[in-house]
């Protein structure tokens, strides 16, 4: 519970430790206080210089912009009333406590107004209707993304059901950095959909009727909402254009607006008679999915024809929430969904009985607020007269004594009876005394050490809330329960995973932007790492490998060489140690259990701390299902790098440290049926595209090595080269196709338009422009060799016939390819040229190898090169004299 | 025969036989169902592969069977008629291969831009040297620029038909399309005909004719049947202009005019081809694609020669009674198996003579349970009551029955309801049923053993050159009390013999 703890800590330390590395004195009493000063915003009025203005720096207090939109009439005022009083413990010091009470009552109320006079409110809160299936929906991410780690949910939405409304509690669930800049409420990343059901959730007391007990409205069949709009997905259709809704006894297209390009979202709740497994059905047209209590149980997704998905699902006796979207691009449109299971032996739909709606109604519990112009003014000039403004926009010069001048006595702030326009902090006897022992001290009595200052930033941004370091925090036994994931990975599958030497195990940037971003790796655990203000990121980014790193060690350095990597491949593939059994590999499923995606290691770990894993998981994470497989040195694998267990774990290091641009592990199940199609790890995929650039007739051809190739067999010719992913072939594949395709990867290049070869006059001629079909070239088809690469073979004027083979190049630096090029015809035909490449500029590198002003490396073996200048372009062209000529060209680019 | 085969059957095949035993057993006439005849079996496709079957072939192996996917992948399909098949790779990287054959070894195939030969030369199961046939064509990158076929002609040629193009071609407008092409052992292309629309089906029959299925749209009625001969035109605009181009055996036609029915356009242009069958459109398909004529001896039922039609948007089989007049060819279609899995695309006969029916819906749409696949129908030995053919007569037609049929009822009139109607040649999407005239029973007569009778129609307004003769027999009942299975056939008259 953070946002309750008035303890914020010391953003600058370990910059100033590092500065000097003279300071190690250490004080627990000197450390609460500057907590408290900071949590306090002292210095808001206190001037500080020097270290101090560093160390003592507060904590950035609330934004209040739109606060009178955001915050109820009647909340606000009590809040500045008494703030503790609604928040125990609340960092918000008691800024009228030195009034009479009812005085007090009149100049909260006139600050009431305003500010919301100034964010020109009051905001809307008329009735605002909920479903009440978002309740449910909204507990359970409550629950389970993290909230609950730190909030108790019941008192939460006790006071958020007086504080706010749904809506604006959704955007503040959204925004909190912008409004909570300390960072002590950090961000979750959520969908829009999912805040609304939180804020739901939170704000659902609001709905009540005269007795006070929840109002609730039963309607038969499932509420709808149609939506215009061209989606890809079903998320966003609640983004379109909401143009009717009501409530529909069946779920089906019957609701739709228009013949194309809409959304449906059908949301209610359905009855299960008997408890069991069920099974669900959804066939749609196009895309369509299916949640069941906020858990998406069909994915039928993406723009196809009439196609069926199935889910199951464990479900209790009573009402569950569901939630069955659709949306239609063009075509014709359906959805059905079916069920069946305990007591529905054959599958069919619901029916109507089966569904029903509860709505709430939220009434506002205050009548309208009115605003008063005199109340405003008099609220203006009580927001300097008691020192809003010295934490709150618009902000005040700070007209106090400075921190350097201040008494040291129990007088002021300090005192239990404040003078006005003083805030009353009431804190205990002893803090007084620690914060009068801090007035009188020195800055660099106050010192701690990197792991202890470590410890502070991690405990004070919450982070041990969820996760465990170095044998504190985690969450309790009964938080704990609310974590989950999958079974199949224990613990690990469960809870935020350890950070016991964090900083020593992953990368400085990815720790970084694990805090400022919060990224998530592990998908299979539900609970959602949160997303914290940049500059607190920095800082506990910074503390951690200040603390971890202490004393620094040497960075591993692991040689690369084309053996290690290959050993790599294999030990990670099927014919290894079968890494992928249990690991998914670059987004596609492992053979089993869901563990984290080998293809984002290398990226992400310190390659020191991957090898003393790899030797000893335990060592690092003792309760780990991750196996060893070296026992007493000894690998599985003694053949391989002399067995030798050290270069094996560098080999798997130089593997994985390609990433996603490495070849799949052998054994990886490629999906045929993805969009996104992808070459197996045994050999080249390939398919015939219409493809932007070049022509009609394109076969592209993604090789193991994560390179690939666009032949154009019009144009007799390799058109384009590139790294990473190979294609996306949905336009290809979906509907009726026929899309132009890009390639999907990057470092795209393109060869030299035209002939690859052709017959010249002269060496500088200029190279023929005319329809490859005048020229006599065509496309002969192709064979495939032992690696079943395509071998590409045309044939040309007289009888002569060249084959062309493209093969990966596996450098230090990456993947290049290397050309090679054989002329098969019996006979050849006079004054026959090959050009391997035409840009404005082209210059040596080395002998027999050129580079093109676009950064394309080009070595040529086999025959006599060089560079000629035709039209005001530069060529690399040579002759091709004899039948069977073999000609290789190495492309670096 | 019929026992014998029944017999075959009873040893190969459990579930449905037991089904056939208890209706040759009932004395009560019931309601006769297509699946009772022609029994639908799906043939289980792998988790992960996509058969949007564009061709069909059965191969050399006992259960194998190869099917092109519109994907671009071939895949090889062992034991396809048990439990599990086994499905390998044979290709990938296709464009859109619509059609399969086999040929000396090799498995031919058309892809959007040319002519190939595959070969597996070391075993495994998989193509290892694609050989280019012919090019002689070229594409611009749109969709509906499909190539069918191949098909052998009894001289060896290969036959195609390339369909025309709808909307952007990215990389400008090509010739030949809306050809029906004949290529030589020498790889050499010869446009023989053109005006074709969009001309998914193309076989040639056991007699070497070549006949080609094309789909409704501008400047094509309704679907339809053509046989092709050279020069032919056959009545879409869009690429007669290569008629100009050298090779075209063709002759330019001059311009098509705009909203004549079929038969007065011919008296303009010579070259146009009537049909041999109009497919009167939703009430026979609404996409004529693959065909495959019965040369089952039998095996199959009783239509033995007799022509069976894939309909791709009904997921139906049609079937089609062939006649040949002075030379000119037309004849009668009849409903045949609907409720298939998915849209209809290509025909072929698998081991023990099953129909193997590839199948696909992807953006062409098409009614049933499924997207894509590949399912087979399996004669179930009983004989189904059904027309067995329709032929023309000087004044009407000769219909015969697969059973005896109750003479009183043939012979009644009131047993018959008949209409005929020709369509337009024009711009518009398709043609309505124009110039519709009901048609009159003179004399109904049948013949001695009840399983034909011949119809004597009223007037000259009753053989009309270039109409549909749709005939709906709703009175006629067999002798052992059953209605038709399908009472509706749909005659094409060109020639009155």
């Amino acid at each position: 519970m953070f946002s309750r703890k008035p303890n914020y800590l010391l953003m600058t330390l370990v910059l100033l430790f590092s500065g000097s590395g003279q300071v190690h004195s250490q004080d627990e009493g000197y450390e609460s206080a500057i907590r408290a000063v900071r949590d306090g915003a002292c210095l808001q009025c206190h001037e500080a210089e020097g270290e101090w203005s560093n160390w003592l720096r507060s904590v950035p207090p609330p934004l209040l912009d739109g606060a009178g939109l955001r915050l109820r009439p009647d909340w606000l005022i009590d809040w500045i009333f008494d703030p503790a009083a609604d928040e125990p413990g609340t960092r918000m010091p008691h800024a009228l406590a030195a009034l009479p009470e009812d005085q007090r009552r009149e100049v909260a109320t006139n600050i009431s107004h305003f500010l919301i006079a100034r964010d020109l409110g009051p905001g809307d809160w008329s009735p605002v209707q909920f479903n009440s299936a978002d309740v449910d929906v909204g507990k359970r991410l409550f629950d389970t993304i993290g909230c609950a780690a730190c909030h108790d949910g019941s008192a939460l939405s006790a006071r958020m059901a007086r504080r706010t409304t749904k809506t604006a509690l959704a955007e503040e669930l959204q925004q909190s950095h912008a409004i909570h800049r300390s960072g002590r409420m950090p961000q979750i990343v959520m969908e829009p959909t999912e805040a609304a059901a939180i804020a739901t959730y939170l704000i659902r007391d609001q709905a009540t009727d005269a007795n006070g007990d929840p109002f609730i409205d039963v309607i038969p069949g499932l509420r709808y909402e149609a939506y215009l709009g061209t989606f890809a997905n079903c998320e966003e259709i609640i983004e379109g254009e909401l143009v009717s809704s009501g409530y529909a006894e069946k779920i089906s297209v019957d609701p739709k607006p228009r013949q194309d390009n809409f959304g449906l979202r059908f949301v209610g709740e359905f009855l299960v008679s008997r408890a069991g497994q069920y099974q669900f059905s959804l066939r749609s047209d196009d895309g369509s999915k299916l949640w069941i209590d906020g858990v998406l149980v069909v994915d039928n997704g993406g723009v196809h024809g009439p196609t069926t998905k199935t889910g199951s699902m464990e479900l209790t006796s009573g009402w569950h929430g569901v939630d069955a979207r659709v949306f239609e691009h063009g075509g014709g449109e359906s959805i059905i969904v079916r069920w069946s299971g305990p007591g529905i032996d054959q599958e069919r739909e619901f029916k109507p009985a089966e569904l029903r709606t509860r709505s709430s109604v939220a009434l506002p519990v205050e009548p309208p607020f009115q605003l008063e112009p005199g109340s405003i003014i008099r609220g203006g000039q009580a927001y300097s007269t008691y020192g809003c403004n010295a934490c709150h926009e618009p902000k005040a010069t700070p007209i106090q004594k400075p921190w350097n001048q201040l008494r040291a006595a129990p007088v002021g702030c300090l005192s239990t009876d404040p003078p006005i326009g003083s805030p009353a902090y009431n804190f205990d006897d002893e803090m007084t005394q620690q914060l009068i022992s801090l007035i009188k001290s020195d800055p660099f009595e106050v010192a701690l050490e990197p792991g202890a200052h470590a410890e502070l930033l991690i405990d004070d941004a919450g982070c041990t809330s969820c996760h465990q370091r170095n044998g504190r925090g985690g969450p309790n036994a009964e938080k704990n329960k609310t974590f989950l994931g999958t079974a199949e990975l224990g613990d690990e599958g469960r809870l935020p995973p350890l950070l016991t030497g964090v900083g020593t195990k992953l990368k400085y940037d990815v720790l970084h932007q694990t805090i400022a971003e919060g990224l998530k790796v592990r998908p299979y655990v539900v609970s959602r790492m949160p997303s914290y203000p940049a500059a607190l990121a920095e800082e506990v980014t910074r503390a951690i490998f200040a603390g971890d790193n202490e004393p620094p060690s040497e960075p591993l350095v692991t040689a690369f060489s084309i053996e290690s990597r290959k050993v790599g491949h294999q030990l990670t593939g099927t014919d290894g140690f079968r890494c992928i059994d249990c690991h998914k590999f670059a987004g596609h499923d492992s053979l089993g259990e869901p563990a984290y995606d080998l293809a984002v290691m290398g990226a992400r770990l310190q390659p020191r701390w991957f090898h003393e894993y790899m030797m000893d998981p335990q060592s690092k994470r003792p309760d780990t299902r991750m196996p060893t497989f070296w026992f007493d040195d000894v690998s599985l694998f003694p053949d391989l790098l002399g067995g030798d267990s050290d270069a094996q774990v560098s080999a798997l290091w130089t593997y994985l440290a390609a990433g996603s641009a490495a070849p799949f592990p052998k054994g990886l199940i490629i999906n045929r049926s993805d969009f996104d199609l992808l070459p197996t790890a045994e050999e080249p995929t390939m398919v015939g595209v219409f493809m932007r650039g070049l022509s009609g007739r394109v076969v592209a051809v993604g090789y193991p090595d994560r390179i690939s190739i666009a032949y154009d067999m019009e144009n007799v010719r390799l058109g384009k080269a590139w790294r990473g992913d190979f294609i996306n072939v949905k336009g290809t594949w979906v509907g009726r196709a026929g899309s132009l395709e890009s390639p999907a990867g990057t470092d795209v290049i393109d060869f030299a338009p035209g002939l690859p070869v052709a017959i010249i006059e002269q060496r500088d001629s200029k190279w023929p422009d005319d329809p490859v079909r005048d020229q006599g070239w065509r496309y002969r088809g192709h064979r495939r060799d032992a690696e079943r690469r395509p071998v590409f073979r045309i044939s040309g004027p007289g009888g002569v016939e060249m084959t062309e083979v493209v093969v990966p190049l596996v450098a230090a630096d990456g993947i290049h390819l290397r050309r090679f090029f054989r002329f098969e015809g019996k006979t050849m035909p006079r004054n026959l040229a090959m050009r391997f490449a035409r840009s404005k500029q082209i210059s040596a590198a080395g002998d027999d190898a050129w580079i093109t002003r676009e950064g394309m490396t080009l070595a040529v073996r086999g025959l006599s090169a060089a560079v000629v200048e035709v039209d005001g372009m530069m060529e690399l062209r040579g002759s091709v004299t004899r039948a069977g000529a073999e000609i290789e060209v190495e492309v670096r680019w | 025969m019929i026992t014998l085969l029944l017999m075959t059957h009873m040893m190969t095949s459990s579930g449905p036989l037991a089904t056939v035993e208890g209706a040759v057993d009932s004395t009560i006439p019931k309601v006769a169902r297509e699946a009772d005849y022609y029994q639908a079996v799906n043939i289980p496709v792998p988790a992960g592969i996509v058969l949007e079957v564009g061709g069909l072939a059965v191969g050399p192996g006992p259960g194998e069977v190869y099917a092109s996917t519109r994907r671009g992948d071939i895949w090889k399909i062992e034991d396809a008629y048990g439990q599990a098949p086994r499905f390998t790779l044979f290709s990938d990287g296709l464009q859109e291969p619509l059609g399969l054959l086999w040929k000396d070894q090799w498995l031919h195939c058309v892809q959007r831009g040319e002519l190939s030969r595959l070969r597996d030369e070391d075993g495994d199961g998989r193509a290892d040297v694609l050989e280019t046939l012919c090019d002689d064509w070229t594409i611009s990158g749109n969709y509906h620029e499909y190539a069918f076929g191949p098909r052998l002609d009894k001289d060896g040629n290969f036959w195609l038909t390339l369909n025309r193009p709808f909307g952007d071609e990215p990389f400008g407008k090509m010739d030949w399309r809306g050809w029906a092409m004949r290529i030589g052992d020498d790889g050499k292309m010869v446009p023989m005909a053109g005006g074709l629309r969009s001309p998914a089906g193309l076989e040639i029959a056991p007699w070497g004719d070549v006949f080609y299925t094309d789909n409704q749209g501008e400047w094509c009625g309704t679907n339809k049947l053509c046989h092709i001969e050279e020069g032919d035109y056959f009545g879409h605009t869009w690429g007669v202009e290569s008629a100009k181009l050298p090779g075209s055996r063709m002759e330019y036609p001059g311009k098509t005019p705009d909203g004549l029915t079929y038969v007065e356009a011919k008296k303009k242009i010579p070259d146009l081809k009537l049909p041999a069958i109009w497919f009167p459109y939703n009430k026979m398909g609404k996409s004529a694609a693959g065909m495959l004529w019965d040369t089952t001896g039998g095996d199959f039922g009783p239509f033995q020669d007799q022509l069976f039609v894939a309909d791709q948007h009904h997921a139906s089989v049609m079937r089609v009674d062939l006649e040949q007049v002075d030379g000119v060819w037309q004849g009668a279609a009849m409903r045949f198996r609907e409720g298939l899995s998915c849209g209809a695309l290509r025909l072929a006969w698998g081991d023990d003579n099953v129909m193997l029916i590839g199948q696909t819906s992807r953006g062409w749409g098409s009614v049933g349970k499924k997207s894509e696949g590949l399912e087979y129908l399996r004669w179930t030995g009983e004989m189904p009551c059904e027309i067995l053919t329709c032929r023309s007569t000087h004044d009407g037609y000769t219909i015969s029955f697969t059973k005896p049929m109750v003479r009183s009822t043939l012979e009644n009139t009131a047993s018959y309801r008949l209409e005929n109607y020709t369509y337009k040649l024009h711009s518009p999407y398709g043609s309505p049923e124009v110039d519709r005239a009901k048609v009159t029973i003179e004399a109904a007569v049948a013949a001695a053993d009840g399983k034909s009778v011949t119809l004597k129609l009223m007037g000259p307004g009753a053989m009309r050159i270039g109409y549909v003769t749709e005939m709906i027999l709703d009175g006629v009942r067999s002798t052992d009390g059953q209605a038709l299975l399908h009472k509706e056939v749909y005659a094409t008259l060109n020639v009155v013999p």
